[in-house]
């Protein structure tokens, strides 16, 4: 199982020479420093790891704040069973190897008990949906603060999102009456049955996580690396060929060399055109690409004009 | 590595700050900053012009 961490193509030796941005160090202190006051001030504290490569930089920065010690939180994933089969075993290959506690919220058991409905259950997209199902999982644990990846160049929701995020009894958030955030003094207080949404990586952008990745030479799933994968092109983006993604009535599929820039929901995440196959490839490419991480592969973030900050009111993290 | 990637990694840190009353145009002077230094995504200037 360990083995499959090696799997992921590491980068020439020369990147991790010259990959020493002073603005990394800024950052990477700034979020140790926003993990220990979260352990500091929260007595029920998790933080969310989904396997993508947010969340990867998260655990990095969770092993420098707290090892040699066990981390003070456990890992919580909300699994949509919408995934690519390649992140789930990675999800399970980094958590056996850090020795932690994974927690598994399934958006599949609200379904079966009907707290989530959706018109078509197999084959709808359920990114939405997991704002139930985490809310459940919030409740059933006690968590008072879920420690995300989210980062604020991802979404302009995101983007005027503190970074200790409160959120009432209903997990919602209202972006209207946000607590005042100066300098790196954060109000950590909240009532029983409110909680925080924390986000240590917020001021990070998607270059500055490709280059810490390499950096710090962490391991993440195949998939964001090129490959070759049938996808189905439509309203300009590629959308995977998958048994939940057919292709519609005189669509063709066809075989392209691409990689992911994020990993979420199954149904809603598409691969984009690419053939940077190691982290020095994707950093050249992540430098001079004009089109926005979410812009280039999100169906759900482009319902709407605010889908991300409905669903954020909603409970989303 | 590049001309872009050498280029990366000699960024340092910028602080920038603007302080004005309400509808002076704080944010249209970042934005625009960002703008003329390539800071913007195309489907960023996109979503701006249709709004």
């Amino acid at each position: 199982m360990t083995n499959f961490l090696d799997m992921a193509p590491a980068a020439s030796p020369s990147i991790f020479a010259t990959v020493n941005a002073r603005h990394l160090d800024a950052l990477e202190s700034e979020a140790i420093h926003i993990l220990r006051e979260v352990a500091a001030e929260c007595a029920n504290p998790a933080l969310l790891f989904s396997g993508g490569k947010d969340s990867v930089v998260l655990l990095r920065l969770a092993e420098k704040a707290f090892r040699p010690g066990k981390f003070p939180f456990p890992l919580v994933h909300i699994d949509t069973g919408h995934n690519f089969d390649e992140v789930i075993q990675f999800r399970d290959a980094r958590v056996a190897e850090l020795g932690e506690r994974l927690i598994v919220g399934s958006v599949e058991e609200s379904i079966k008990r009907g707290t989530v409905r959706l018109r078509n259950p197999a084959t709808d997209s359920r990114n939405a949906a997991q704002a139930v199902t985490l809310l459940e999982t919030i409740a059933e644990h006690g968590f008072d603060a879920c420690i995300g990846g989210a980062r604020r160049d991802e979404e302009k929701a995101r983007a005027k999102e503190r970074i200790f995020s409160f959120r009432d009894e209903f997990g919602q958030w209202d972006p209207k009456a946000q607590r005042p955030e100066l300098w790196d003094l954060y109000n950590t207080r909240v009532h029983p049955g409110e909680n925080m949404r924390v986000f240590p990586i917020s001021n990070w952008t998607e270059l500055d996580v490709w280059q810490y990745i390499a950096r710090e030479q962490l391991a993440l799933p195949p998939i964001y690396f090129a490959h070759e994968r049938q996808v189905i092109p439509r309203n300009g983006l590629l959308v995977p060929l998958t048994p939940l993604t057919p292709p519609r009535e005189g669509e063709t599929v066809e075989t392209q060399t691409v990689r992911f820039r994020t990993v979420g929901d199954i149904s809603c995440t598409c691969p984009v055109q690419s053939d940077a196959a190691t982290l020095e490839a994707i950093i050249a490419e992540t430098a001079v690409t004009q089109v926005t991480e979410r812009g280039a592969t999100r169906m759900d973030d482009q319902t709407s004009e605010a889908s991300m900050e409905k669903r954020k009111k909603q409970g989303y993290f | 590595m590049n001309a872009h990637t050498d280029k990366l990694t000699q960024h340092s840190l910028l602080r920038f700050i603007t302080a004005g009353s309400v509808d002076d145009g704080k944010s249209t002077l970042i934005g625009r900053l960002l703008y003329d230094s390539k800071g913007i995504f195309a489907d960023q200037l996109a979503a701006v012009s249709r709004s």
